[in-house]
């Protein structure tokens, strides 16, 4: 069931990829709007970022879960 | 001119009825009656202002009635049902109590056509939120109880400073605060706190998770929703907003990412979301606002969901950490379905509600050619997708063999259904929000369902899922407290205690002392100098004074 589960998420990123590519932005208002697929881009980039600002906070803002008390 | 009732006043009295009403299902049949008899009363009114009150030389507004006080009024009423069914089963009166008047409350801030009115509602809706935290019953609530009223009494403060500076300076209660100015910073901060403005936003993760969790659902809804409408209504088109809408919406999600608590993760979550609106209300655009709006009302039904399905795996398994759950997806198919369609729509994932309202807002800063808030807004939905992932992975996926569960209470899942229902009804035809939304017509320049918006958003989610996929192990739950602001704000409670205890409190005793000393040589001064050596000190004054005459009248005849 889970390797099921893995390979039809393997083939939706890989279908869309090959359908995303020839559909370009209606709006383009900067030029990152013009790159093809660049939501996938911004899907990898933006986890990465997100995952290094949690490791980030996590760094100063962690505590025992009795802190305040 | 309408004759309807403003919509507020149906729920507030109505809710002085409830300790009276017996059989219990008489009373769970007028529970459901009065946002039914509320909800045929908005829709009886008109647009216009009815329901004027002189109060001084003022004249108070209780029904302003505009295409946007009608939409949020729609959509408070529609959750006050779907909620008022979640809480069927509550026993406790007073905990209907609370949350009648504080639905009322809110329809009461929508509708008013005057800022003293709104501060009279806004107030109300703190004193009376409260309640669903309190009624928890447990030390931690209390606390976060008091902490949450002394934020929105400070909150209310704020606010009715602004109020009154600005109604000296204009002389108007009706027309907003324009410009800078005391006044307009003072009520954007009273406003702003409500709507969780970062820094002021700690009340609300320290609050929401602590209430009931009927009560909870109430208010996730009710008070940062109020706190958007009246920016709608007062601040829309000042780039500050829109700003502080962004860094909501990344904030609100980095912080959701570490939580364990499931309901504090969606505390955070809320922080995001009213920043897409908080951030279309800055950007201020015709898109913008119905944007705006519109994920008012998609944000109510989700997060509202949301709430519900939580509240419903707590009541349930007497867990709410994400590390101790795992596994209810088989002993709770309906709430293992409605979750996923609320995380669905929270996500604005195509075919749910918040895919509509979060790419009106999205597009809004497209056309504002503000990078920056794009961007942002895009973090803040890959987060919100990997949060929501990670909620419902570790609830109802994650293999957890200790955990056994059952199905929540009927009227638990009627609700949960019919909001699931309508997140799903909205997100196929959103022909039924446009027709709500402030400006009309906005079929004609926005299309939800284009080609590059669909893949677009689909792209996101999968590869940021694949992201997930491969670096789960970050998103573990763990037992562990993440610090927030409030650490500084406590921080600055204990320096006033420590100053009042020690500071001010040695002050006082020397201040005391002194007094003391000085009332004792006053004494002196007045007392006999002829009792004898025994009193002398006493009588040392007089003595002096005396001598002082003695030498005086020497010179005197002297000089003569």
């Amino acid at each position: 069931m889970k390797k099921k589960l893995k390979m039809i998420f393997f083939i939706s990123l890989g279908l869309s990829i090959v359908i995303g590519f020839p559909i370009h932005k209606h709006h383009i208002a900067f030029p990152w709007h013009k790159i093809p697929c660049i939501d996938a881009i911004l899907g990898v980039l933006g986890t990465l970022i997100l995952i290094g600002a949690k490791k980030t906070v996590a760094l100063f803002a962690t505590r025992e879960e009795n802190f305040y008390d | 001119m309408t004759n309807a009732v403003p919509p507020g006043i149906i729920f507030l009295l109505g809710a002085l009825l409830i300790p009276l009403i017996r059989p219990r299902v008489l009373k769970q049949a007028y529970l459901l009656l009065v946002p039914l008899i509320t909800f045929l009363d908005i829709l009886k009114l008109k647009p216009g202002v009815s329901w004027t009150y002189k109060f001084l030389e003022y004249e108070l507004i209780f029904s302003r009635v505009d295409r946007l006080s009608l939409c949020v009024g729609y959509v408070f009423v529609i959750i006050g049902l779907f909620a008022i069914i979640y809480a069927l089963h509550v026993k406790e009166d007073g905990q209907h109590v609370a949350a009648f008047m504080y639905v009322g409350s809110s329809l009461g801030v929508v509708f008013a056509g005057d800022l003293f009115t709104i501060f009279f509602f806004w107030e109300i809706m703190a004193a009376t939120s409260v309640f669903l935290i309190w009624y928890s019953r447990s030390k931690e609530s209390l606390d976060a109880g008091y902490r949450y009223l002394l934020v929105h009494i400070l909150g209310g403060c704020c606010l009715l400073a602004g109020i009154i500076i600005h109604v000296a300076a204009t002389g108007s209660i009706t027309v907003g605060p324009t410009g800078g100015g005391l006044s307009y910073w003072l009520m954007m901060l009273g406003f702003g706190l409500n709507a969780a403005f970062i820094p002021l936003h700690t009340w609300l993760p320290d609050s929401y998770p602590r209430g009931t969790l009927t009560g909870s659902v109430f208010m996730c809804v009710y008070t940062t929703k109020t706190g958007v409408y009246v920016l709608a209504r007062y601040f829309s088109n000042v780039e500050f907003v829109a700003y502080m809408g962004v860094i909501m919406c990344v904030y609100g999600v980095v912080m959701a990412l570490m939580q364990n608590d499931a309901r504090k993760l969606l505390s955070y979550h809320i922080i995001s979301q009213v920043g897409y609106m908080v951030a279309g209300v800055g950007i201020g655009t015709e898109l913008a606002i119905n944007g705006s709006i519109a994920h008012v009302f998609n944000h109510i039904l989700y997060k509202g969901l949301l709430f519900m399905c939580m509240g419903s795996v707590i009541l349930m398994t007497g867990k709410r950490k994400l590390s101790e759950l795992g596994g209810l997806a088989k002993y709770m198919p309906v709430t293992c379905v409605c979750c996923i369609i609320a995380s669905l729509s929270i996500s604005g994932a195509p075919g749910f509600n918040g895919y509509i309202s979060k790419g009106m807002v999205i597009l809004a800063a497209v056309e504002k050619h503000d990078p920056f808030l794009e961007l942002m807004m895009l973090l803040a939905a890959v987060g919100t997708f990997l949060s929501f992932v990670k909620l419902c992975y570790y609830t109802f996926f994650a293999e957890n063999k200790a955990i056994k569960a059952k199905e929540s209470p009927w009227n638990m899942q009627i609700a949960m259904i019919l909001t699931a229902f309508s997140c799903v009804l909205i997100g196929v035809y959103p022909q039924v929000l446009y027709g709500v939304l402030p400006y009309a017509g906005v079929e004609s320049y926005y299309h939800a369902y284009t080609a590059d918006h669909v893949m677009g958003i689909v792209q996101l989610f999968l590869f940021a899922g694949l992201v997930f996929m491969l670096a789960k192990k970050f998103f573990d739950p763990h037992n562990v407290l993440v610090l927030d602001l409030d650490y500084f704000y406590r921080l600055g409670g204990r320096a006033i205690a420590w100053s009042c205890d020690k500071i001010l409190s040695n002050l006082r005793i020397a201040v005391q002392a002194s007094a003391t000393k000085f009332r004792v040589s006053l004494v002196n001064l007045g007392d006999n100098p002829s009792l004898g050596p025994k009193r002398r000190p006493v009588g040392m004054g007089a003595g002096w004074a005396i001598i002082f005459l003695f030498i005086f009248g020497l010179i005197y005849m002297s000089v003569g």
